[in-house]
């Protein structure tokens, strides 16, 4: 059953007022509308089969919310779906390493070409698990990255979604990278890191 | 997993990072020997950092869209019916299509099949159709001991075709 937009949008105004119980209330609306999404984005035709992060969470706003409110608000929405996406992402990747390690699943050589390279799940999981790291001390500039890389939201949008200017996010994200890209180099992942 | 950062480690670290990306090599340099004196620990960190400053992220895009692109397929069809057959559980995967172990539905007979079967959501192009009927036909007109050797195949009712064949219960083949 599709969510109320005024409850959705309600829940948004609660949560960036600080109430983070708003957020529990949010994230399963957003989560169940996502992944409906992914599956209707894909059946439809697509010249190259792509999906993307931006259009993921922009389709998922235009259902639950539609275009009224405004862009701040907007903003707000799309951080949840980061969050979600990434929460999302690292429950599949490990669903994912799960099955190839503990052999329930084998392998059939089918003769087509394989979608997912076989790194990327370790990849997300060991980039979820510096984003841990990293949210321990500041927080915010694994927000950021969140916002970025799982929402692929823009800089102003993310500027708007944690209420600090462009500016500061682009500065906290010059050091956020050079950290993570340390990080994600000390991990088995590092192969895969030109 | 790697310790955990500490608090006051990573606040001064901000600081000396924030004041030496801007600085050109050799003003980094004096910067750095003034502000770190003998804490080898934070000269060598924010070295790490100033170092890696210049490098890319974008390596993280792939995996992400990747993974984003494979949530579809997790449409389970096991207990579905295709055929005379009845998909009892995924075997394995591909990029185009799904292996599913299944067995008759119709008590004929007893007999373990593989079912091949389209990716689910997966609107497939008419190059895919044919490669996939070429398939079939190629199959059916094999008999040997060391291939699969294919039962049946033909239409689920949401369109999408799949091919039984042979169940072949063994080590699979990037593991032999």
């Amino acid at each position: 059953m599709r969510p109320d937009s005024q409850l959705v949008t309600l829940l948004l105004h609660q949560w960036k007022n600080g109430n983070e119980e708003a957020l529990d209330q949010l994230m399963p609306l957003v989560y169940d509308e996502l992944r409906r999404l992914a599956g209707r984005c894909l059946s439809a035709e697509r010249p190259e089969h792509t999906l993307r992060a931006t259009e993921l969470v922009h389709e998922t706003y235009m259902r639950l919310v539609g275009a009224e409110i405004d862009w701040q608000d907007r903003a707000h929405f799309y951080a949840v779906a980061a969050r979600v996406i990434r929460r999302i992402l690292v429950d599949h990747a490990n669903s994912r390493n799960c099955r190839k390690r503990g052999g329930h699943v084998e392998r059939v050589p089918l003769d087509e070409s394989v979608v997912i390279g076989a790194e990327a799940p370790e990849i997300i999981v060991s980039l979820d698990e510096a984003l841990r790291r990293l949210a321990v001390v500041d927080s915010r500039k694994s927000d950021i990255v969140q916002c970025l890389y799982f929402g692929g939201m823009t800089l102003q949008e993310t500027a708007a979604a944690l209420n600090i200017s462009a500016a500061t996010v682009d500065r906290e994200l010059r050091m956020a990278k050079a950290w993570l890209h340390l990080e994600l180099a000390q991990n088995p992942a590092e192969d895969t890191i030109s | 997993m790697r310790p955990p950062l500490e608090v006051g480690h990573w606040a001064r670290l901000e600081r000396l990072f924030y004041a030496a990306v801007e600085m050109d090599p050799a003003q980094r340099s004096a910067f750095l020997d003034e502000y770190c004196g003998n804490d080898v620990t934070l000269r060598r960190d924010v070295e790490s950092l100033l170092e890696s400053s210049r490098k890319t992220l974008d390596f993280l895009h792939k995996p992400i869209r990747e993974l984003t692109e494979s949530l579809v397929p997790q449409i389970e069809h096991a207990g579905e019916r295709m055929g005379a057959y009845q998909l009892l559980k995924l075997l394995g995967e591909g990029g185009m299509g799904r292996v599913y172990l299944a067995s008759r539905a119709d008590e004929l007979y007893r007999q373990e099949v593989a079912v091949k079967l389209l990716q689910p959501g997966f609107k497939p192009t008419g190059s895919m159709l044919l490669r996939f009927s070429m398939e079939r036909q190629i199959l059916a007109n094999l008999n040997h001991p060391n291939i699969a050797r294919m039962l049946d195949g033909g239409i689920s009712t949401d369109g999408s075709p799949y091919l039984v064949m042979e169940y072949v219960d063994g080590v699979p083949i990037d593991e032999y």
